[in-house]
This record gives C-alpha cells, structure tokens and sequence, in this order.
C-alpha cells in the first residue's frame, strides 16, 4: 500500500472512533500534523490502541518507539505500515 | 568506602559476591550533602541512558492512556500516576534515587506524590516560586497544606522533590532555575490563598500568580546567582521545593517532558482530614489516595499506603544495606 492507501485508511478508522468522528478523508489527505486533525497526543495512543486492537486482534502491541513518531502524518503512515508489516512478518518461534 | 557486599547464593548454594554496597554506591557524598545542605539542591544524576529515556515515557504514556485503574479521572490535575502506571511504579522507587533521598532525610521515607510536567513547544516558563506544605488553593478564599510535620527532624530536610528529565531539558527546551540557599529564608507566603486564572499571562505559576505571595514585593532574583540546571533525558535533580526555583519556556518545536516525585518521612501527615482535593479548577475524589514506602520502616501509620500499586504489582522498597 502506498502512502495515500495508509491515509485513506486511517481517514476510515478516525470515522469510526468517538472522539475523531468529525474528522474528513480530505483533512488527513491534507494535514501535515496529528495537531492539524485537532488529536491530542494522548488521543492519537488511544487511537492507534483501537487501530491495533481491530485491525489485528491486540496480536501486535503499541511500541513505545511508535509513541514518538505520531506527531506527523508522515510518522503515523510509517507506524500503520509497520504495523502491516508486523502482521505480515511470520510467528517467532 | 566501596566494597562488596555477600548478597545471595548461586545454584549450588555457595555464597557469591554479586554486587556493590548500593548504600555506599549510590548514596550522596559527604561533600554532595554539604553541597545540598548550601544550596537547596544536587544533580544532575543519571537515572536511564539518553536514548533509553524517552522509551521509557512513551512506555508510561501508553499505561496511562490504557490504564484500567485509573486513581481518578482528572485531565487537569496531573497527580498519581505512579500508582495505576506500572513503569512509574518503578521510577518512583528506583535505588538510585532512593539512596540519594536517605542520604538526606534518612532511612525511612514514603513518596506521597507525583507529577507530570510536560511543556509544549512554545509553552511558557514557570514562575518563581517556593513551597513547603505543597498548599492547594480551592479558591481565591480557601487554601490548605497537603503536608503536616508532625516532628521535627535530625536529618537535613523532610521534604525533598525528584525531577527526572524525560527529554532533553536545556535552557532552550525550559529547564529549572534554582536560586542557591534561598531555602534559607521565605521569600513567598505560600499559606495565603490566590486564585487560578489560566488564561492570565501573570498567572505564571500553573494558572496562579504566585507573585502575589511575595513577602517583599521589591525583590527580584539575583541573575548572577541563579543557576540553570540542564539536564539530558533520563537525568535527575533533587531539592527542597522551599529552595525558590523556577523555568525557563520551551522555545524549541519539541516537548520537555519531565516527572516529579515528591517524599516525605512517614511521620508528615499527607491531607489530613481531607477527602478531596480542589486544584486547578478541579477536584479529585481521594479514595484512591495512599504513599508508597519507599525506603525503610513506618512506625507512624498515620498515612493510607500502598503496598503493590493498582494494577496489583509490588512496589520494590529499598533495602539501605543493600541487600
């Protein structure tokens, strides 16, 4: 998936959720921070909490290195595609 | 004088040599305790390495935003976390740390409350201030100490605060200001209540005007005096809030993120007769309240404690010989 694909994604999952409900596909195409979709920065771990959670079943856990990178739109499309990859990555034994 | 300490047994039962004396290694210095004794405060120490440190927040930070335990459900009073937070759980009670506070107040020691002090880019300094009893000001009428001694004491203080750096707290990105041996005298009447303003410019001092307090309203702080301490993520300070301490603002794009802890002998009485608590414009049910030993042996009881924090996990109290 490429950069716009992750967007549209997380513009979907951001419908979905209480507090980002309001939140258009058009705002996350254009926003350059977390701060220009009005998410606070506890907010967006909550967020990111439920991302987990429903995308793959609490199977993949919040890093805290993510934690950092969730203050622009560039650093939450690479932790989405982490977390894609992390999915994808095969069971350690 | 360091030197190994027999501390346990290996598998085949032999006794084995495992570590230092934690109370020799990680305590003050004479000259440390002198040097405290001058100015009001000492450090900075290393607690986590630079690079560690700010996991180790984001770690916290995702407790705090998961946490089913909750101690209260304010977003304002930033109070506590240490108890339903398992990662502050440990900072609060981390050797090095602890060693320090005994080499200063003694051994037994409970922390009875902690902050989180986050500053965000372009946020504004702290002003001036100075506290002992750590008052709370209900209103512009009402204020009372968190904080009762109850003795006095022939250790050096009974009140000490660690502030460890999360975040790199230069003088761009608001780090302390300490005023050297301003403990010594009362500048500030923190017993008076003020009001809480936030929006105010003037109110400098987390939405109050602690300026107010000033028992001379001609004083001003000696620049040549004041000292800045800088501290890299995952470094701490200790002092006694009575030393008159302040902070430059954040004037960098990034967070300063640090995290107080506040101790006391278990003979202070912690809001006594309280059963809630009115600050910054809000108010916490104290149900969930109770210190943590820390350190040594309460023979007082006059305080709730917890043993294990909220989430059910022990807190780890420090043995002062080291074992």
């Amino acid at each position: 998936m490429g950069a716009d694909d992750y967007r549209r994604t997380f513009a979907e999952f951001l419908a979905t959720q209480p507090m980002t409900s309001d939140v258009t596909y058009e705002q996350v195409a254009t926003a350059k921070t977390r701060d220009d979709l009005g998410i606070s920065s506890l907010n967006m771990i909550l967020v990111l909490v439920n991302y987990l959670k429903e995308r793959t079943n609490d199977t993949v856990a919040l890093r805290p290195e993510w934690v950092s990178r969730l203050t622009d739109m560039d650093g939450i499309v690479s932790v989405l595609r982490e977390i894609d990859a992390s999915m994808a990555a095969p069971a350690r034994a | 004088m360091v030197h190994l300490d027999v501390i346990g047994h290996d598998e085949e039962g032999i006794q084995v040599a495992e570590t230092m004396n934690e109370t020799t290694t990680l305590g003050l210095t004479p000259e440390q305790v002198e040097s405290f004794k001058e100015n009001g405060f000492i450090g900075p120490f290393d607690l986590y390495p630079e690079d560690e440190a700010p996991l180790i927040w984001n770690q916290a930070l995702i407790e705090m935003v998961t946490s089913r335990n909750k101690p209260h459900n304010s977003t304002v009073i930033n109070y506590d976390r240490h108890l339903d937070c398992d990662t502050l759980s440990r900072v609060v009670t981390e050797p090095a740390i602890v060693h320090k506070l005994a080499s200063l107040m003694g051994d037994d020691i409970i922390c009875w409350k902690t902050n989180v002090f986050e500053k965000n880019p372009g946020g504004d300094g702290t002003g001036w201030h100075q506290v002992e009893t750590h008052m709370l000001y209900e209103s512009e009428t009402v204020a009372y100490p968190s904080i009762r001694y109850t003795e006095e004491t022939k250790a050096v203080t009974q009140e000490l605060t660690v502030w460890t750096a999360f975040s790199n707290a230069d003088k761009d990105h608001a780090c302390l200001r300490f005023i050297p041996g301003s403990h010594k005298k009362w500048y500030y009447d923190e017993t008076k209540p003020i009001g809480y303003d936030v929006q105010s410019k003037a109110h400098s001092f987390f939405g109050y005007n602690f300026s107010e307090l000033q028992l001379d309203k001609d004083w001003n702080p000696d620049d040549s005096k004041i000292v800045d301490m800088e501290m890299k993520a995952g470094q701490f300070v200790i002092f006694v809030a009575k030393c008159v301490h302040a902070s430059y603002p954040n004037i960098t794009r990034d967070k300063r993120i640090a995290f107080a802890g506040r101790y006391v002998p278990p003979s202070a009485k912690i809001y006594e007769n309280r059963d809630t608590i009115t600050a910054f414009g809000d108010t916490i049910d104290l149900d969930y309240y109770g210190t943590v030993l820390v350190s040594g042996e309460d023979r007082y009881g006059y305080n709730r404690r917890h043993e294990t924090n909220m989430n059910g996990v022990p807190f780890r109290k420090v043995d002062r010989n080291g074992r």
